[in-house]
């Protein structure tokens, strides 16, 4: 009986082992400064007026962040602005073409290796392009316009607000609907043909096929990109950063009137650009946190609700 | 003609997600002149000239820097990856239900909120400056938990690991003989994957790193383009370096590459 209970116990000790590395590195380098972040988010710390000036200040910059921050909500509006803009397109754009492309044989991999290019490019890179391809006297975009007749003088697309805002889409666009059409293409994968084919039996015409049987089937997908493409583009950092960066866009962080200010840029703009404060900044990233919980859970509200 | 007009539009697309990638790389060819006038749509004959000028700019070193942190923080994520998913799948254990959620949990978490923290820490450890925050942040990742679990639970037969266990085969050596090489595909992919956010990743460098000696690809492209504000033929160059690596993993394995690109959003 001992012998067994110890043999248990070894056997059970070596799971732990195994996880032991990942929890090391999770708690040292991810919980840690989590909390540190908080506690950092409770304080007026200012990284040029040194630590030693730092002062506990309660929920201070939390309530200010809520109540008195125009830029704030402006960033977290720009966002869903964005979002709104942006999904739909892809959604339909993405489930179509992958919905033809399933139903091919041939040039499958070509076609979904092609279009995925774009949402892994550096997107540092994609920002430096796109900032070339929209700038206001060489850029090829107002180039090709004019040149068309189109229109009849170049736009200044990254200097004027709404039309930065539609550049910034655009680049939404173009980055992520090779993600969800290569999401899409794997789930219409896990679709039991039997489903499908039953109903063509029973005499459905593809066009019933697909409303009936394969966008209810994939709906848990299509909450998933749609929820993800909010967490991310809270955190739309580095493209929107390297889009008004250079010499068109003015050298704002959020591009003319800060009509492309995303939460981590204004997290990133009063942490270390526009002021160092890090205690405020930390408050800007758990006030992102909070928003990104709250679409969330509504988002996951609203499919439970379509499920019933 | 059917057949032409279902293919259509998926053609269009096709290009649109292609043209601006190829622009770049037809761009790196051309002198400054050439882009000017506009006419770039095939290959030029300045490709050398112009990754003359961006080495001379220190690319090389930019490039040899954003290589081997991306290298090593690949090697570390898989490595504690696929060790903490051979412990959630393949050992019955009390907490491993409880530990399995953490995972997906720690996963909804987004990394910004940890930044400042983050960066301070790094700082009064003297790590500030160095490669080392960049590699050690993928220490604990857990998307590479989550698609080492989901690999594993199908991939690997229970019974092979028993009879090596029956045998006398200690754990450690159960794990790297006989696992590793059942998981190799998986490992493959999240190497890949991970190698290609950290040589993307931006934030972090840019916060962290202002030696410019130390600099990585991303803050490199940003150099880049204020040193040379007029010679887009370089720029060209920088970027397209830039997007090689990428171009390359492709070339190696757009299958599962794919797969694991996926793996977060869809099932099986």
């Amino acid at each position: 009986m001992g012998k067994k209970v110890n043999k248990k116990m070894k056997i059970n000790i070596w799971p732990y082992v195994f996880l032991a590395p990942f929890f090391i590195f999770y708690i040292a380098f991810n919980l840690y400064p989590t909390l540190f972040s908080f506690y950092i988010s409770l304080t007026n710390w200012d990284a040029l007026a040194g630590i030693s000036n730092k002062k506990f200040v309660g929920l201070s910059n939390y309530i200010n962040l809520f109540t008195n921050d125009k830029f704030f909500f402006k960033s977290i509006g720009n966002t869903l602005l964005f979002m709104v803009a942006y999904i739909p397109f892809v959604i339909i754009i993405g489930l179509v073409l992958a919905v033809v492309l399933f139903n091919m044989k041939k040039f499958r991999r070509t076609f979904q290796t092609l279009n995925v290019l774009p949402y892994i490019t550096t997107p540092v890179a994609i920002g430096v392009i796109f900032a070339f391809m929209f700038d206001w006297s060489t850029g090829i975009v107002n180039k090709t316009l004019v040149h068309f007749g189109i229109l009849q003088e170049g736009i200044n697309w990254l200097g004027v607000g709404n039309y930065a805002r539609i550049v910034v889409i655009i680049m939404l666009i173009w980055k992520s609907f090779g993600y969800y059409f290569v999401v899409y293409l794997a789930g219409l994968a896990t679709i039991p043909e039997e489903l499908s084919e039953a109903a063509a039996v029973d005499g459905a015409t593809p066009t019933q096929v697909f409303f009936y049987i394969t966008l209810p089937y994939l709906k848990p997908i299509t909450l998933f990109l749609i929820i993800t493409s909010i967490i991310s583009g809270l955190q739309l950092f580095d493209e929107p950063m390297l889009l008004f960066s250079g010499n068109s866009g003015g050298g704002i962080i959020g591009g003319p009137g800060r009509a492309c200010l995303t939460g981590a840029l204004y997290f990133f703009d009063k942490s270390f650009t526009s002021t160092s404060s890090y205690g405020y900044g930390a408050a800007i990233s758990y006030g992102i946190f909070i928003f990104i919980l709250l679409f969330s859970t509504v988002g996951f509200k609203l499919f439970k609700r379509g499920e019933e | 003609m059917k057949k032409i007009l279902k293919i259509l539009p998926l053609l269009i697309v096709t290009i649109i997600s292609v043209i601006p990638v190829y622009f770049v790389v037809m761009m790196s060819t051309h002198s400054t002149a050439e882009i000017f006038k506009g006419n770039i749509m095939i290959p030029g004959k300045h490709l050398l000239e112009n990754l003359k000028t961006i080495i001379e700019g220190g690319f090389g070193l930019y490039y040899w820097n954003s290589f081997y942190t991306s290298v090593l923080s690949a090697v570390l994520c898989v490595v504690v990856s696929s060790m903490a998913g051979f412990a959630l799948t393949k050992y019955n254990f009390k907490l491993r239900k409880k530990i399995t959620n953490l995972i997906l949990v720690i996963m909804m978490i987004p990394s910004q909120i940890s930044l400042i923290g983050y960066i301070v820490e790094m700082k009064n450890l003297g790590l500030s400056n160095t490669h080392l925050p960049l590699i050690i942040v993928w220490g604990a990742n857990a998307f590479g938990v989550f698609f080492m679990v989901q690999y594993m639970q199908k991939s690997v037969p229970n019974e092979v690991i028993e009879s090596a266990r029956i045998d006398g085969c200690g754990e450690f050596r159960i794990f790297f003989q006989i696992v590793i090489p059942f998981i190799k595909p998986a490992l493959g992919t999240l190497f890949m994957l991970v190698f290609l956010w950290s040589w993307n990743n931006y934030i972090l460098q840019l916060t962290l790193i202002n030696d410019r000696k130390l600099f990585t690809i991303p803050l490199g492209i940003q150099a880049l383009r204020n040193a040379y504000t007029q010679d887009w033929g370089a720029r060209g160059a920088g970027l397209a370096a830039s997007v090689l690596p990428m171009l390359l993993i492709f070339a190696a394995g757009s299958k599962t590459f794919i797969k694991g690109l996926t793996a977060g959003a869809v099932k099986g």
